[in-house]
């Protein structure tokens, strides 16, 4: 990230000037299409160059696809693609007679393609305007202007204390305002060894210590709610239906780390988000939770909403600073990392909104407590959310060591319509995929990752017995392909050839294909095209007669 | 200051050193295509990989700071093999070879691909593009351009004009003048430091 | 294959290192940055790194050229011929009317060694101390200044004092246009950081980086630096101790700048009080502050006394003779800092040693073998005015094209006109070559070996990439072969002897060689084991007593004032694409990319004037005539209007008056009262070279 750069967005921020990303997204939600005017007043307002709007503007997916009267987005997201083999999106295209990011001649209605909306326990989904409906009849009731928001199914918990199934009050805020120095808070976060929930598993606890070690008077939190994993829809839960929990998160992170302000990052594909957080940020405000004096205690905390314009790889916490400040979401190489420098070069924690939810239980009943919700090493509790194949989909809270039998089988109920399991693809893209006979594996960071998966934002995606392998390889690598951010070559250039070898049905050379993601692996700058091989190496495992290879 | 040995040899740097600066206080050559020294290290292009003991793999050295008691190789073997096949897939998105005293072909050159290698993974190529030539003294093919955002940070970090920015993203990221106007008609002071910087004369000085 | 010269730009005062890279043809293939270039680090502008094409424009002089009639068309003529015409004619006028009826020019473009030796051809081969150099027409507020003030004629810091500093203040300069490198460094450190006040009656592109922009009426600078001392004096943010201990003059100074209250300051400069006061804690609260300042404070009828005041602002808060403490005048040409030391000046010698200074006039007359003059020459204007007058004779002008870039420029035809016989040497025809009796054929920047030294003191070596064209000559070779026909053989063979004997003569530059000079140069004074001195006056000022002289100076208005006949205030500058008088830069592909001058003028101004942005106007002072289009810009404070010298086509320096700076006779470019009129015809077109 340009060190420049931030520091002019720092110094205009500091005079209320708006994000060049934020001006151009209202330029295209008013007028349908950015043209280089709006780039210029983007310029003038937010104190950054031309070309570096320029640039933005031509970044992320919102940005990109003109809009007409009704802008149709339709899901592709491996939910989605799951459910129906995309025949979804070939049925919305021929029904509008769009191509994805066409809009018609007279300007009535547009078609976009968008990855994931979080509605993947009724998939298909599309979205007209910010209305979401999905499930059975989606594409008939949008192709004839009856589009309807569907239903979400309330979350549920097995544990028998729930922690983060149960609506926030804040107690865990009183109590560290009232009871604990920051010091004290930041040992028993550390002693609850919170892991992060985003994926990368880093203890959250570490985080920000190092970010309260940094030197400096003005720090920040940053809650990663760019939820981008296709399959996940467990941060737009807690961000939609339980903001309390996050925001006391933000707040005990700020008081402990000795930040005053937090940012939450929401995604576009998640209309609802940012509403629903802005509305339990006023009423924290009207409770004296958070503002110039929490609870009368002198410390001062504010929190602000931006959301983000559609790009997966914004998930990855530099790519998420940069997209936070209103600048192109790439990643950046670490050191620095963000408790050195990270929004406006200043210390930042960035968590994920599920790893901040779980800190108003620990600083409410301590460490021990957290530890006991899981039977195993892992402390806590996890969310997780099962996709549309399952005959009770939704968002659940479960312990860890759970076998993924057990939460298929008795938490979701099995594959509805009698289908079979072939596959799961937990925690996103950028994890392995395990195969039917292993489910007896517990759902735990190193049990899944002995076998190439991970925990990762907690998704649990079937593919069922229809499923063809390299259909799901090329589903995957034309996400991966689609949504590098273009800053590293390894991920730029390596995804879009791993796609190629899969777009048409040449056999694949398998050697050619192993060295190129080991080529991925070693070599990319993230965890998005690092990530991107596991799936094809549990596949190459699994399913190797299944692929086409040469 | 921290000694760490590169090769064999050992060299005392600073702290806060990257691997590639103790590389080269070593007298180790490591390539690499993203970085410059008037910039601050980038890590995009991964071609400046090397082996350090105790790392589960190779490690870009342009972003990597020294640790006291750090024993690196420069030639690993894994290392060497991943940044080759990265030069690969660089030279398979050109639509052409790049010019024999560019950047790009000596870095190439010295991983063994030499005038006509054909890529091991062949595929889409930046073509089509057009090119800027209405300004007396730069150019830009932008179907030669690999995205190292050498010339952008020049303009940032150097020159301080910013008329200069990356644009789209994945494979068809490139870099544009101003709001895509070009050299001329954009804030670009015409002093150059892009050209100076490409490693492929994808900006290049009109002789 | 090509071979690569090392080699210092000859552009402006930054002094950027550049590598030239030749062909087997010996023609520039391209040029490029030296990564280990101390001002420039690898960095250099669009003139340094592409402007080089005008070096084999097809209008360079290749022969030497004499006019048999005045007025009439010159001819081709062979070395000889040129050279007896000289030697005969100067010869005959010294005869009939004494050494002191002939006067030369030397060039801030040209080397050190070239200045010297044409220093050393007037004193010795002719005899009179009728020696000046342009650098009279820009920065000779600064060194008379300086040395007054400090002691000697130079910055007292480096460019690497910008990002060691935590605050500057940039006054008169426009650095990101003018020494584009330098602007740069100072742009960068600023984002990073570093506090930036800026001065300057136009707002600047550095001043939307900057932490706050001061924009004076022109002509006031000395009331805002005043203000400035007031401040600091009344909010306690002087260093006393330092003053105590390494300055003369403080109670003088408080009695002065009592009256400098922030609001009086207000009535005089249109500075807002709250805005001084800022400024003043910005710099007095840093612990490390600089100053930078060009043409902008010094080509006014006070201007000399205004650099006095800024040295007052360093005085009194110590913030000089440390790292990231440095007075910095950024040099208008690559070599104004060079032509000055090496005493192409009427008073000095090398390194501003007095020429009514018996020992040191000995010294040279024992090198020279001849005896010099012990009274001081005309300075470039009085050379004029002479001229006018029937007292100077003949002029042997070198670099220089007086006719495009002097003020008041009838005057300076007149004077031209005037001469019974006059040199020019150059690398093209110009303005001023057009009265010139006989015309020699010079080398440019890249065609030379010697040293140009930068605004930072850093003496570096220019090294020749390519060779003269035609018959054209290096300065420094048609120099001493004049001398040796004039009956004073210098002994010199090379740029690198005379440096050696530079040397020997001049105690602050005693440790120079080529070699030690090498890639990164040396800054001076340098003593006699080469060490140099980034950073003067750590420890004592060099000055007659060793201390830092505050200078109390009260503020005097301009010498051109708006009236109702001329309402608004014409500034002049520089443009980034071009350079001086555009002799070289009008050759090159920059003319594509900025081929015609504009005036800029602030909206309000133009509504009253009636004219729009494009429209032709004509601009009227006292003294001249001109017409330009209009660039209708808030970028410029209501009132005053802001135009650059670099296209013949529009003269801008006619507009100029015979005002100038009390000390040094530099002229008053920066403040011309002016009328602006709408024409209702295209300007009247006069080709864009004197011969094309």
């Amino acid at each position: 990230m340009s060190k420049n750069l931030v520091e002019l967005i720092r110094r205009h921020h500091a005079e209320d000037a708006p994000s060049a990303l934020a001006v151009l997204k209202a330029a295209i939600d008013e007028r349908g299409e950015i043209t280089d005017d709006d780039r210029r007043a983007a310029a003038e307002r937010s104190g950054l160059p031309e070309a570096t709007v320029y640039g933005i503007s031509t970044f992320y997916d919102d940005l990109l696809a003109p809009r007409g009267e009704r802008h149709v987005r339709v899901c592709t997201g491996t939910a989605c693609f799951a459910a129906t083999g995309d025949a979804h999106v070939d049925a919305i295209r021929d029904g509008l007679g769009l191509g994805l990011g066409e809009r018609a001649q007279d300007g009535s209605v547009s078609l976009a393609e968008t990855v994931c909306l979080g509605f993947c326990h009724s998939s298909p989904a599309i979205r007209v305007g910010d209305v979401v409906d999905a499930g059975p009849g989606v594409v008939a009731r949008v192709l004839g202007g009856s589009e309807r928001a569907a239903p979400e199914p309330p979350a549920r918990s097995t544990l028998a204390t729930p922690v983060l199934t149960v609506r926030g009050a804040y107690a865990g805020l009183r109590r560290a305002l009232t009871e604990m120095t920051p010091e004290r808070l930041l040992e028993e976060v550390k002693a609850a060894n919170v892991r992060g929930r985003g994926g990368a598993g880093f203890p959250a606890g570490t985080k920000w210590e190092f970010t309260r070690a940094s030197e400096g008077t003005e720090k920040f939190i940053v809650a990663n709610g760019d939820e981008g994993d296709p399959g996940s829809y467990i941060d737009k839960y807690l961000m939609e239906d339980n903001p309390e929990l996050l925001i006391e998160g933000l707040a005990l992170a700020g008081y402990a780390v000795g930040a005053q302000h937090g940012f939450v990052l929401t995604r576009s594909e998640y209309p609802r988000s940012k509403p629903a957080l802005e509305e339990a940020v006023r009423r924290a405000h009207a409770d004296g939770l958070l503002g110039e004096d929490v609870l009368g205690s002198g410390f001062c905390f504010d929190v602000t909403i931006v959301e983000g314009a559609g790009s997966y790889v914004v998930g990855e916490e530099t790519a998420l600073l940069a997209c936070l400040q209103g600048l192109r979401g790439t990643v950046s190489a670490r050191p620095p990392f963000p408790a050195q420098r990270g929004v406006f070069g200043l210390p930042t924690v960035v968590n994920n909104v599920e790893t901040l939810s779980n800190m108003g239980y620990i600083a409410a009943h301590g460490a021990e407590a957290y530890q006991a919700l899981s039977p195993g090493d892992t402390a806590g509790s996890k969310l997780v959310c099962f996709n549309e194949r399952f005959a009770s989909p939704g968002v659940y809270e479960v312990s860890f060591g759970t076998t993924m039998r057990q939460l298929c089988e008795d938490v979701a109920g099995g594959l509805r319509d009698g289908r079979s399991i072939k596959a799961l693809q937990i925690g996103g893209p950028l994890a392995g995929i395990l195969p039917a006979s292993k489910l007896d594996t517990p759902f735990d960071y190193d049990a899944l990752a002995a076998e190439g998966c991970m925990v990762g934002h907690g998704s649990i995606l079937a593919f069922d017995d229809t499923t063809s392998m390299r259909d799901v390889a090329r589903h995957l690598l034309h996400f991966g392909a689609a949504e590098s951010c273009g800053k590293c070559f390894p991920c730029r250039i390596g995804l879009r050839r791993a796609h190629e070898m899969f777009s048409d049905g040449a056999p694949v050379d398998r050697a050619s294909l192993e060295e190129l993601l080991e080529t991925l692996e070693v070599g990319s700058l993230c965890a998005h095209g690092s990530g991107m091989p596991a799936p094809l190496r549990s596949m190459l495992t699994h399913f190797p007669d299944e692929l086409g290879l040469a | 200051m921290a000694n760490v040995t590169i090769d064999g040899i050992e060299v005392e740097v600073a702290d806060d050193a990257t691997v590639l600066e103790a590389a080269r206080a070593a007298g180790c050559d490591v390539p690499t295509l993203c970085f410059d020294d008037r910039q601050d290290p980038f890590g995009a292009c991964r071609v400046c990989l090397v082996g350090i003991e105790g790392a589960r793999a190779p490690l870009p050295s342009c972003t990597t700071i020294v640790r006291d008691g750090m024993v690196v190789d420069t030639r690993d073997e894994r290392a060497r093999r991943i940044a080759s096949n990265v030069v690969d897939l660089v030279l398979s998105e050109l639509p052409h070879a790049p010019d024999p005293d560019t950047e790009l072909a000596r870095v190439a050159a010295g991983f063994g691909f030499g005038a006509g290698h054909s890529p091991r993974w062949p595929g889409a190529t930046h073509v089509g593009l057009e090119a800027e030539r209405n300004h007396p003294y730069l150019a830009f093919d932008h179907d030669m351009c690999i995205s190292c955002g050498r010339c952008v940070r020049a303009c940032d970090e150097v020159q301080g004009t910013f008329a200069l920015a990356t644009v789209g993203r994945g494979f068809t990221a490139n870099v544009v003048a101003g709001l895509d106007q070009g050299f001329r008609d954009s804030v670009c002071v015409s002093c150059g430091a892009c050209a100076d910087t490409c490693p492929t004369h994808a900006i290049w000085e009109v002789a | 294959m090509s071979n690569t010269v090392t080699t210092t730009c000859g552009y402006c005062g930054v002094g950027c290192r550049l590598d030239v890279h030749v062909d087997d043809d010996g023609r520039i293939e391209r040029i490029a940055p030296t990564m280990d270039g101390p001002s420039n680090k690898g960095h250099t502008c669009l003139k340094g790194r592409f402007a080089h094409r005008f070096a084999r424009h097809r209008q360079r002089l290749t022969t030497p050229l004499i006019r048999d009639v005045r007025g009439g068309e010159p001819r081709p003529a062979t070395w000889e011929e040129a050279f007896d015409r000289i030697v005969s004619e100067l010869g005959r006028i010294k005869a009939e009317h004494g050494p002191d009826a002939l006067a030369g020019l030397a060039s801030s473009r040209a080397t050190n060694e070239d200045c010297y030796v044409m220093s050393r051809f007037m004193r010795a081969a002719i005899g009179t101390n009728n020696i000046d150099n342009c650098s009279r027409v820009c920065h000779s507020p600064t060194s008379y200044a300086m040395r007054k003030s400090l002691g000697h004629s130079g910055a007292s810091g480096s460019f690497d004092d910008f990002e060691l500093a935590d605050a500057l203040i940039v006054i008169g300069s426009n650095p990101t246009e003018a020494h584009p490198v330098a602007g740069a460094r100072i742009k960068q450190a600023v984002i990073a950081g570093m506090k930036l006040v800026t001065i300057d009656p136009r707002r600047i592109e550095l001043a939307d980086y900057g932490d706050l922009h001061l924009g004076p009426r022109p002509g006031t600078n000395s009331a805002v630096l005043l203000g400035l001392a007031h401040v600091l004096h009344r909010d306690g943010l002087m260093d006393e101790e330092f003053m105590a201990a390494r300055t003369d003059g403080w109670e003088e100074l408080r009695d002065l700048i009592d009256e400098w209250t922030p609001e009086e300051t207000e009535r005089v400069t249109g500075v807002p009080a709250a805005d001084l006061v800022r400024a003043a804690h910005i710099y007095g609260e840093a612990r490390n502050a600089s100053i930078a300042w060009g043409l902008g404070v010094t080509e006014h009828k006070y201007g000399s006394e205004a650099v006095r005041l800024i040295c007052n602002l360093a005085l009194m808060t110590g913030h000089i003779g440390r790292p990231g403490n440095a007075l910095l005048p950024m040099r208008g040409q690559n070599n104004v800092q060079g032509s000055s030391d090496m005493g192409a000046l009427p008073d000095t010698y090398p390194m501003y040693r007095s020429v009514e200074d018996e020992s040191v006039a000995r010294l040279f007359e024992e090198r020279y073998g001849v005896a010099l003059s012990r009274h001081k020459g005309y300075t470039i204007p009085q050379m004029f005015d002479a001229a006018v007058a029937g007292d100077l004779k003949a002029m042997y002008i070198f670099g220089e094209d007086v006719a495009q870039t002097d003020p008041n420029t009838a005057h300076v035809i007149h004077a031209l006109e005037s001469l019974e016989f006059l040199v020019c040497q150059d690398i093209f025809e110009t303005e001023t070559t057009r009265y010139a009796d006989v015309i020699l054929p010079a080398s440019a920047f890249l065609e030379k070996d010697g040293t140009f030294i930068n605004a930072e003191r850093r003496i570096q070596l220019v090294e020749a990439a390519i060779e003269p064209p035609g018959e054209a000559r290096t300065d420094f070779a048609i120099i001493t072969e004049l001398s040796r026909r004039m009956g004073h053989d210098m002994g010199l063979e090379t740029p690198e002897e005379a440096m050696l004997e530079i040397a020997a003569l001049t105690p602050d530059l005693a440790g120079v060689t080529y070699e030690r000079l090498g890639r990164r140069g040396l800054q001076w004074p340098v003593a006699a084991d080469g060490t140099d001195s980034p950073i003067m006056y750590e420890t004592e000022f060099l000055t007659e007593d060793g201390r830092g002289q505050l200078a109390a100076l009260p503020y005097k208005p301009p010498g051109s004032e708006a009236s109702d006949e001329f309402p608004l205030v014409l500034v002049t500058g520089r443009r980034l694409q071009h350079y001086n008088a555009g002799t070289m830069t009008r050759r090159t592909g920059n003319l594509e990319l900025v081929d015609h001058e504009v005036l800029e003028m602030h909206p309000d101004d133009a509504a009253r004037a009636w004219v729009s942005d494009g429209d032709v106007v004509s601009v009227r002072s006292a003294y001249g005539r001109i017409e330009v289009a209009v660039h209708v810009t808030d970028r410029i404070e209501p009132g005053h209007v802001f135009t650059a010298f670099h296209f013949p086509e529009v003269r801008t320096n006619l507009l100029v008056g015979p005002s100038m700076d009390v000390n040094t006779s530099c002229p008053e470019y920066k403040v011309v009262a002016v009328d602006v009129r709408p024409v209702s015809e295209a300007p009247a077109e006069r080709p864009a070279l004197a011969l094309a």
